[in-house]
């Protein structure tokens, strides 16, 4: 049986990226299905943690809520493939580097588990310590785990150089991830800076 | 498409049907308790415009439909765009009461809700001060989850001005000792007693939820029963609290008690949505 590459991915990233590299052109529906798909995990998962059952009522707001997450990373995307030489399509850059997000949608499959067995009083327990820790430590493996696909990603499908690499990264990061911030948090942001430096 | 991932696709879109055909707002009649029209109202959510929410205005209207809630406050953190969205989609699509509010971040001083305000109030001010902004603009202001870390910012003046306090937070089911530390502000001051699930789509809305005793099914009702006071609420553990009289009234009410959050029974329908939903999502994942 054969898996995906997005689960493939996750244990042998060099070789799947390896085998993404390559042009395959543009076209709408590759700029389109990896981004979708995110977008239907992030909409399932909210429906199941804010409503209890899976609905396409909550599917498609928690699919609107969260689409500003792929179209910061898309738009980060597109500044970081200014500085690739080579003329990469966006259709087919978004395809690779959104074959990274593995570890998201398992993170969220872990959520909708949780919330699945969890009773509707059981679930606040989640958002409170102890096991907000046990949330932050799933959080950061999740982080540290996408970041070093998204590296295999541009080392081995968009065909750079360790450095080069690891320096795409960390522009794409350093613009995708506080912009989706600045967006989620908005007006709470700067009281909440403020907050933490006179605590 | 290969047959297994044809297969996860199938599952998916099944528990997809059976939750979206389970997905209804329960039937219930108006309730009627001395006199008063008592409504279900949630005095604190948040969307997805921009408030760190999972759902958006109109989406929070509807599922405040499906949690059988009559009114909701969206109170947006030093926000009322939201709100504002929110009660225009309900006045023209659906029968919840939407209150425009915002939640004033003044951290780490204190964190405040001003209900039924149409202007910002500023969050670079004394709490007294932020109260009496929100009474000028005919809105009731109460301390949101008045947690130990937060009573430094309600000093004598501010909790002369209050009108009401979050007693019952879904704080109390995670936080050890925090009902007892909203129970302990609440003593301070002559407070109306307030349940609100602070949604921002982690748990249910109206998890906690607030029964107001109000004259009329309207936001000027609500405000005015706030005001006054006339609220009950059923907090952990099968305490009650709120107005005296009220809460002899309504502490036996099953209508009142039996919060629909909570203890509604889970279906066949909403089982296999959840679960079928999960190993369809993994199928796709996988394959």
């Amino acid at each position: 049986m054969r898996l995906s590459p997005e689960a493939r991915a996750l244990v042998s990233p060099a070789d799947v990226f390896r085998g993404l590299a390559g042009g395959r052109g543009g076209g709408a529906w590759l700029l389109a299905r990896r981004p979708l798909a995110l977008l239907l995990a992030m909409g399932s998962t909210v429906s199941i943690l804010a409503g209890g059952r899976l609905t396409a009522r909550l599917v498609v707001d928690g699919a609107i809520s969260f689409a500003f997450i792929p179209i910061f990373e898309i738009a980060a995307l597109a500044v970081v493939l200014r500085r690739i030489p080579r003329r990469v399509p966006l259709a087919q850059a978004v395809d690779v580097v959104f074959t990274a997000n593995g570890p998201w949608i398992l993170w969220m499959l872990a959520a909708s588990t949780i919330a699945s067995i969890a009773g509707p009083e059981e679930l606040p327990r989640w958002t409170s310590r102890p096991r907000l820790y046990f949330v932050a430590a799933a959080t950061a493996i999740a982080i540290a785990w996408f970041v070093r696909l998204e590296l295999s990603a541009f080392r081995w499908a968009l065909e750079r150089t360790r450095r080069e690499a690891i320096s795409d990264v960390a522009l794409h990061r350093a613009l995708a991830w506080p912009a989706a911030a600045v967006y989620f948090f908005a007006f709470a942001l700067w009281p909440m800076i403020v907050g933490m430096l006179r605590r | 498409m290969t047959p297994a991932r044809s297969v996860a696709a199938g599952v998916f879109v099944a528990s997809l049907v059976a939750g979206t055909a389970a997905d209804r707002a329960p039937a219930r009649a108006p309730i009627e308790i001395g006199g008063y029209r008592v409504l279900a109202v949630d005095l604190h959510t948040h969307s997805s415009m921009w408030s760190d929410g999972a759902l958006t205005p109109w989406g929070l209207v509807l599922e405040a439909e499906r949690q059988g809630l009559d009114a909701i406050a969206i109170t947006g953190h030093n926000d009322l765009f939201d709100g504002r969205v929110g009660h225009a989609f309900a006045r023209a699509a659906s029968r919840v009461i939407v209150l425009p509010g915002e939640e004033i971040l003044s951290d780490p001083d204190y964190h405040l809700i001003a209900v039924g305000v149409r202007e910002l109030v500023g969050f670079r001010q004394p709490a007294a001060d932020a109260i009496d902004a929100i009474h000028r603009q005919g809105g009731v202001a109460i301390a949101a989850h008045p947690i130990r870390e937060f009573w430094h910012g309600y000093d004598a003046a501010a909790l002369q001005r209050l009108d009401g306090a979050e007693i019952c937070h879904p704080l109390i089911f995670g936080r050890e000792g925090a009902q007892q530390e909203l129970e302990a502000f609440a003593a301070r001051a002559p407070l109306a007693a307030i349940g609100s699930s602070d949604a921002h789509g982690v748990g249910p809305m109206g998890l906690c939820r607030t029964y107001v005793f109000a004259g009329e099914a309207s936001e000027r009702g609500i405000i005015d029963a706030l005001r006054a006071k006339r609220t009950v609420v059923f907090g952990g553990g099968g305490a009650v609290y709120g107005d005296p009289a009220l809460v002899r009234l309504a502490a036996g009410d099953a209508r009142l008690r039996d919060n629909p959050a909570v203890k509604r029974k889970a279906g066949v329908l909403d089982v296999f949505s959840r679960l079928g939903g999960i190993i369809g999502l993994a199928g796709l994942l996988l394959f």
